[in-house]
C-alpha cells in the first residue's frame, strides 16, 4: 500500500470512528470510501483496532508537525512557543471533527488507546524545556512543571472542542498564552507577553 | 432492607472494573461478578450501568471537594493550610486510584454525556473555589487562568493514573502546590510554598 | 446592598452581566419569553459580543444555570469539613447556601425552577447533575455516623429531596429572601438520619439562634 493511499485509508477509519463511534464503525466501509481491497487491508493490520491506533499515530504525527514548524527558528523560546501555539489552535478549529477524534473518540475506546492521548500531551513537553531559562529566579523549578504548562493548554483546547466551540480558539490564543507562561516567567512576564501577542493580532 | 455495604461495594467494582476495561467495555455482568451481590440488589438500587457509573462519579467528586474548605479557624496560616488540602486531597487519588480514574479520565473523555457533565460540574467548582481562595491573576481572565491552572493539574494526576499508577502522586505535592500558585502570587512566593510542601511530602 | 440592586457591571464582566440578565428576565417574563434583543436592552451590550460568549438563548440559560450551581456548590463545599460528627459544619454549610439564594434570587429561581419546567431539558440535567452530587456529599457523611444503625441507602437523597422542596415553594412564592427562617427545618432533616434526633435537634437550635439574629439585623437597619 503506498502512502497516499494509506492515509486515505486511516483517514477514512478516523472518519468512521468520528461519525458512527467505535462499535458501529466499519473497516469495510472504510475501506470502501478509501479504494481499499479487503485483501490490501488485511495484508497490512491484522483487525481495526491495529489499523485505528495507527490512524491515530498518524494524526498526532502530522498535529505535533504542524506545531513544531520554526521550533528551530532563532526567535526567543516566549515567541517561538507563541507561533506554536497560534498555529495549532488554528489547525484544531479547521478541524473541529479530527479534534473530537483526538480527545475523546479515541481515547474511550479502552486504556490502551487512553495512553496514546497522555503520551501525545508528552510530546509537546520537550518544547517547554527552554522555558526553565527565563525563570525570573534562581532556583531550580519543579520537575513536572513542562506537563503543567502543556495541561494548561489542553484544558482550555479541550473544552472548547467538547462545547463545539473550536473555532474559538485562534481568538483565545493570548489568554492560554498566559498560562503556558506562566509557570517559567511569573505572572507579570507572562502577561507582557499576553499583552503583546493580543496587540499583535 | 438494603445494605449500605452492597451499594459500596458495587460502587467500588464498577470503579475497577472501568479503571481495568475502560467504561465502554464494562458490563453490569463484570460488575456484578467482581462486588459479588446479586443482580436484583444491583437494580434495587441502580437503573443501569450509567446510573450506577455516575453515583460512583459523584462520590469522589464530592469527596475530593469536601476536602477543600477554606474557613477553618484551627488551623494554620492560609497557604500552609492549602498545602495540606491539596496532600489530603493526593493521599485520597493514591489511596483510591479507580476511583480517582473514573473521575479525572472515564468521566472527562470516555463516558457518557452526562457523566461529562458531571465531571465538568466539578471542575467548575473547583476552579470557583481556587480562584476565590487567591488575589486575582494579572493576566487573563481570572476565570480562564483558574481553569488553566487546575488543567496542569489534571494533566499531571491523568498520566499518572493511565501510567503510573496512584502511589506516587503524594510525592508530587510541590508541582501541584507551584502550579495552584505561580499564576496568583509569582515565581518567589510560589517556589517558597514548594519548598514547604516538599518537606510535608517528605514526612508523609 | 439589598438583593435587587445587584448591578450588572456590564463593562467589567459582560459574560456574568448576561448571565444575570438571563435569571432576572426568566424571573419577570418566564424564559420562553425572555429574547436576546430583551438581554441586550437590560444590559446595554451589543449582540456581537453576546455571540462572542454565547451561541444561542440556550447557551446562555446554561451557562447561568451552571454558574449558580458552581457558585452554590463552592459556598457548601468551602464551609463544610466533611466531619458528620461537625453538625456546625454542616450548618453552616446550609447557612451558606440559603444565604447565597437570598443574595441572588433570581439565579435561586432560574436553577431551581425554569431549569426544571421551562428550559430546555439540558438545563434540568445540570442542575439534577448538581443536586446529585450534594446528595454524594451528604451520604459521604454516613462513615462517620455512629449513631447507632445505618441509615439506608435513600436517607441523603430523602432528606435532601425534602429539603429542595420547601426551598423551591419558598423561592416559587419570591421569599428567597426569607429562607434563613427556614434553617432549623432544613438542617434537622439533613442531619437527624446521621446523627439521630436529639443531635439534631440541638443544632437545629443553633439554626434558629442564627434565624433570628439575621431577622433582628436586617430589621434594624
Amino acid at each position: 500500500m503506498d502512502t497516499d493511499r494509506r492515509d486515505a485509508l486511516l483517514r477514512a477509519m478516523l472518519d468512521e470512528l468520528a461519525h458512527r463511534g467505535y462499535e458501529e464503525m466499519s473497516v469495510e466501509r472504510a475501506s470502501e470510501v478509501a479504494g481499499i481491497t479487503a485483501g490490501e487491508f488485511a495484508a497490512e493490520y491484522r483487525d481495526k483496532d491495529e489499523c485505528l491506533f495507527a490512524a491515530y499515530d498518524r494524526l498526532t504525527e502530522a498535529m505535533v508537525e504542524k506545531a513544531s514548524v520554526g521550533c528551530d527558528s532563532d526567535e526567543p523560546w516566549p515567541e517561538r512557543i507563541r507561533s506554536g501555539l497560534e498555529r495549532l489552535l488554528e489547525e484544531v478549529a479547521a478541524q473541529p471533527l479530527m479534534a473530537e477524534v483526538l480527545t475523546r473518540a479515541f481515547p474511550g475506546i479502552r486504556p490502551a488507546a487512553y495512553e496514546r492521548y497522555v503520551a501525545l500531551l508528552g510530546r509537546f513537553v520537550p518544547f517547554m524545556h527552554e522555558g526553565r531559562d527565563y525563570s525570573e529566579v534562581d532556583e531550580e523549578l519543579p520537575g513536572e512543571v513542562e506537563l503543567l504548562a502543556v495541561g494548561a493548554a489542553e484544558a482550555i483546547i479541550f473544552g472548547e472542542v467538547d462545547a463545539g466551540r473550536a473555532e474559538r480558539l485562534p481568538r483565545m490564543m493570548p489568554e492560554i498564552l498566559f498560562s503556558v507562561l506562566v509557570p517559567f516567567m511569573g505572572p507579570d512576564r507572562a502577561a507582557d507577553e499576553m499583552r503583546s501577542a493580543a496587540a499583535a493580532t | 432492607m438494603l445494605s449500605v455495604s452492597d451499594r459500596d461495594r458495587i460502587l467500588e467494582a464498577m470503579a475497577d472494573c472501568c479503571a481495568e476495561e475502560g467504561y465502554r467495555a464494562t458490563t453490569v455482568d463484570s460488575v456484578l461478578e467482581r462486588a459479588g451481590v446479586e443482580r436484583e440488589s444491583f437494580e434495587a438500587l441502580f437503573a443501569g450501568k450509567e446510573d450506577c457509573a455516575l453515583a460512583a462519579l459523584n462520590k469522589i467528586l464530592s469527596e475530593t471537594l469536601a476536602r477543600i474548605a477554606t474557613i477553618d479557624p484551627r488551623s494554620e496560616s492560609p497557604n500552609e493550610r492549602r498545602v495540606r488540602e491539596v496532600e489530603t486531597i493526593l493521599q485520597l487519588l493514591a489511596m483510591r486510584a479507580s476511583f480517582a480514574r473514573l473521575g479525572s479520565i472515564e468521566a472527562r473523555q470516555a463516558g457518557t454525556p452526562r457523566m461529562r457533565e458531571c465531571y465538568e460540574a466539578a471542575v467548575r467548582v473547583l476552579a470557583l473555589m481556587m480562584e476565590r481562595a487567591g488575589p486575582g491573576a494579572p493576566g487573563g481572565g481570572s476565570s480562564v487562568t483558574a481553569r488553566a491552572a487546575l488543567g496542569g493539574a489534571e494533566a499531571l494526576v491523568r498520566r499518572e493514573l493511565a501510567i503510573g499508577g496512584a502511589s506516587n502522586l503524594p510525592k508530587l505535592l510541590p508541582d501541584f502546590v507551584y502550579a495552584a500558585l505561580v499564576p496568583f502570587v509569582g515565581q518567589r512566593e510560589a517556589l517558597r510554598q514548594a519548598r514547604l510542601a516538599a518537606r510535608v511530602a517528605e514526612e508523609g | 446592598m439589598s438583593s435587587t440592586d445587584r448591578l450588572y457591571c456590564s463593562d467589567a464582566d459582560p459574560r456574568r452581566a448576561l448571565i444575570e440578565a438571563m435569571a432576572r428576565s426568566c424571573m419577570e417574563r418566564g424564559y420562553e419569553d425572555t429574547t436576546i434583543d430583551g438581554l441586550l436592552a437590560a444590559t446595554g451590550l451589543g449582540r456581537a459580543t453576546f455571540e462572542q460568549w454565547f451561541a444561542d438563548k440556550e447557551a446562555c440559560g446554561l451557562a447561568a444555570v451552571d454558574a449558580i450551581l458552581a457558585e452554590g456548590l463552592a459556598a457548601v463545599f468551602e464551609t463544610f469539613s466533611g466531619d458528620i460528627a461537625e453538625g456546625e459544619s454542616v450548618l453552616r454549610g446550609l447557612v451558606a447556601l440559603v444565604d447565597l439564594f437570598a443574595e441572588q434570587p433570581a439565579m435561586a429561581s432560574l436553577a431551581m425552577i425554569d431549569s426544571r419546567q421551562r428550559m430546555p431539558r439540558a438545563a434540568h440535567e445540570r442542575y439534577a447533575s448538581g443536586f446529585a452530587m450534594l446528595i454524594a456529599m451528604v451520604d459521604g457523611l454516613r462513615t462517620n455516623a455512629g449513631a447507632g444503625g445505618e441509615p439506608p441507602p435513600c436517607a441523603a437523597l430523602a432528606a435532601l429531596g425534602g429539603s429542595e422542596a420547601i426551598v423551591r415553594r419558598e423561592i416559587a412564592h419570591g421569599r428567597a429572601s426569607a429562607l434563613r427562617r427556614l434553617l432549623p427545618d432544613l438542617i434537622y432533616s439533613a442531619l437527624v438520619p446521621f446523627l439521630g434526633q436529639r443531635e439534631a435537634l440541638r443544632i437545629a437550635r443553633q439554626g434558629q439562634r442564627l434565624a433570628e439574629s439575621h431577622r433582628f439585623q436586617s430589621e434594624s437597619r
